[in-house]
């Protein structure tokens, strides 16, 4: 069926770990006192997660009173990681969700006189990933760029296959299938030196090469859409 | 150490196994220890070729599964001291050549000789990625025509993921263009590609064009590679092939039409 009222979508979010070294509650409080009042603007209604990792002995009175604390210093604690199955019950009574393990290994010392530390998780950052390939790709390979540009420095032969969420770039003659803007980027174009492609597409729109006009054949081109229109343009004709 | 070449093409038909023949032969003939392998298990042709069918007793499969050592599947050419054959085996499938025996084999002759030189199949399943599998260069033989040109772009892909060369980073695989059963006179009215097409469109070096000629058929019946016909266009370009492959600088021949004679027109020919 189709839904109209909602789309349900994956996101990422970058959000304040606390990682909590020490079950001494007098100090975690003082300490996080000191930090708030530091960048009050920063905590206030700050989402935060909790992070049982590195934590020795804990009890479901402390969970309960560092979400009573946080909470009551206008933080949002969203969830938990790291926490033992003993908290479980309790984790969910106060609404957290439980979050997954830190992807990397790091490194278990922390400093003695920091009961707390906070740091943002890079990991959770959308990066930007182009790709770039010097050499010629061949029939039936395939190239892909799942997180930003493809550049191929080469010429790609017929029955190659490029795939990239953002711009493609050929330096060379583009003879297979070239296809940008797979996320649905519209904004997405094509570059090449020599235009010969089976099939190029940008956010699902696409023209076989029966349908692409005989002036632009080897010739360099840029493909973009206008409206819902793949254009070809010869990159000597652009303004 | 000696150095492993995979002479491959991926269509059928093109010459891979001419070229195999002719080119380690020339290789030997130039002083080169040469050994040349059939990978074709199942369709073995390359002792035909080299007119060694009579001799063979133990085959490539037979090393594989232990049953004998290399020493006796090894068949020397009686012609050309310097060049040895181990043929494939004509009773079994391309299953039987699994990756640890075919590196025991080829690092093995590797030991003992200058040129490796294995006969790969058509086609891109077990026997092709197995004769390329190990390979240090290559050489990638192509008809002047649309298919045989794809088929040799799918196989330099697989030479640039599928060999070991390419799994361990190591320097990317040497690659050559051998165009064979070339025709000027059909290339220049557009029935088949061009030289400059084929060079265009693959974008390696050119090692060498074969024209087509009657001598490499009649060579493979006799049983004597071409490059040992010396008379023959085939076998001066394969002469000149494996010189240039050996640091020569030569240039190509047999690109145009033979200029007829005065005799010819006026017997019509």
């Amino acid at each position: 069926m189709e839904y109209k009222t909602t789309n349900i979508k994956a996101d990422k979010f970058t959000f304040p770990v606390v990682e909590l070294l020490t079950t001494e509650l007098e100090s975690f409080f003082n300490e996080m006192d000191i930090r708030t009042s530091q960048a009050p603007a920063f905590f206030l209604n700050a989402p935060l997660v909790l992070d049982f990792t590195k934590l020795e002995g804990n009890s479901v009175t402390f969970l309960e009173l560092v979400v009573d604390y946080l909470r009551t210093r206008g933080m949002n604690p969203l969830g938990v990681r790291g926490c033992p199955l003993t908290l479980a019950e309790k984790v969910d009574e106060l609404k957290l969700a439980v979050l997954p393990e830190e992807r990397k290994p790091r490194k278990p010392v922390a400093r003695k006189d920091d009961s707390i530390s906070i740091k943002t998780i890079p990991s959770e950052v959308p990066a930007v990933h182009n790709v770039f390939h010097t050499r010629t790709v061949r029939s039936g390979q395939k190239l892909t760029a799942m997180d930003g540009d493809l550049t191929v420095v080469a010429s790609a032969g017929a029955g190659s296959e490029l795939i990239a969420a953002g711009n493609i770039h050929v330096y060379g003659a583009l003879r297979g299938r070239a296809i940008a803007g797979v996320g649905g980027d519209k904004s997405c174009r094509i570059f090449c030196q020599k235009l010969d492609a089976e099939l190029v597409s940008i956010a699902g729109t696409y023209r076989l090469s029966d349908d692409i006009d005989d002036r632009f054949r080897r010739q360099p081109v840029q493909i973009f859409l206008e409206g819902e229109q793949l254009q070809v343009q010869l990159l000597s004709e652009t303004p | 150490m000696g150095k492993v070449i995979v002479v491959t093409s991926g269509k059928g038909g093109v010459g891979k196994t001419t070229t195999s023949a002719s080119f380690a032969t020339g290789l030997a003939a130039q002083g080169h220890e040469t050994v040349v392998i059939d990978f074709d298990v199942g369709l073995r042709n390359l002792d035909l070729i080299m007119g060694c069918e009579r001799r063979v007793v133990y085959d490539f499969v037979n090393v594989i599964n232990k049953e004998a050592n290399l020493n006796q599947a090894l068949i020397r050419d009686k012609r050309v001291e310097k060049l040895s054959i181990l043929p494939a085996s004509q009773t079994r499938d391309k299953e039987a050549l699994t990756e640890e025996g075919v590196s025991g084999i080829i690092n093995e002759l590797k030991e003992k000789f200058d040129y490796v030189i294995c006969d790969s199949p058509a086609g891109i399943e077990q026997g092709a990625v197995m004769a390329m599998r190990f390979a240090d260069e290559a050489i990638i033989v192509t008809n002047p025509e649309v298919s045989s040109v794809r088929d040799s772009d799918r196989i330099l892909g697989m030479l640039s993921s599928k060999t070991v060369r390419a799994e361990t980073g190591g320097e990317p695989i040497k690659e050559y263009l051998v165009i064979t059963r070339f025709n000027p006179s059909r290339a220049d009215s557009g029935e088949m590609l061009s030289i400059e097409d084929i060079t265009d469109l693959l974008a390696i070096r050119l090692l060498a064009v074969i024209p087509e000629s009657e001598s490499v058929l009649s060579a493979s019946n006799i049983g004597a590679p071409v490059i040992m016909d010396k008379d023959s266009r085939a076998g001066q370009a394969y002469e000149d092939c494996v010189k240039r492959y050996l640091g020569e600088d030569l240039p190509h021949r047999f690109l145009a039409l033979p200029k007829k004679g005065l005799i010819d027109r006026l017997l019509g020919r």
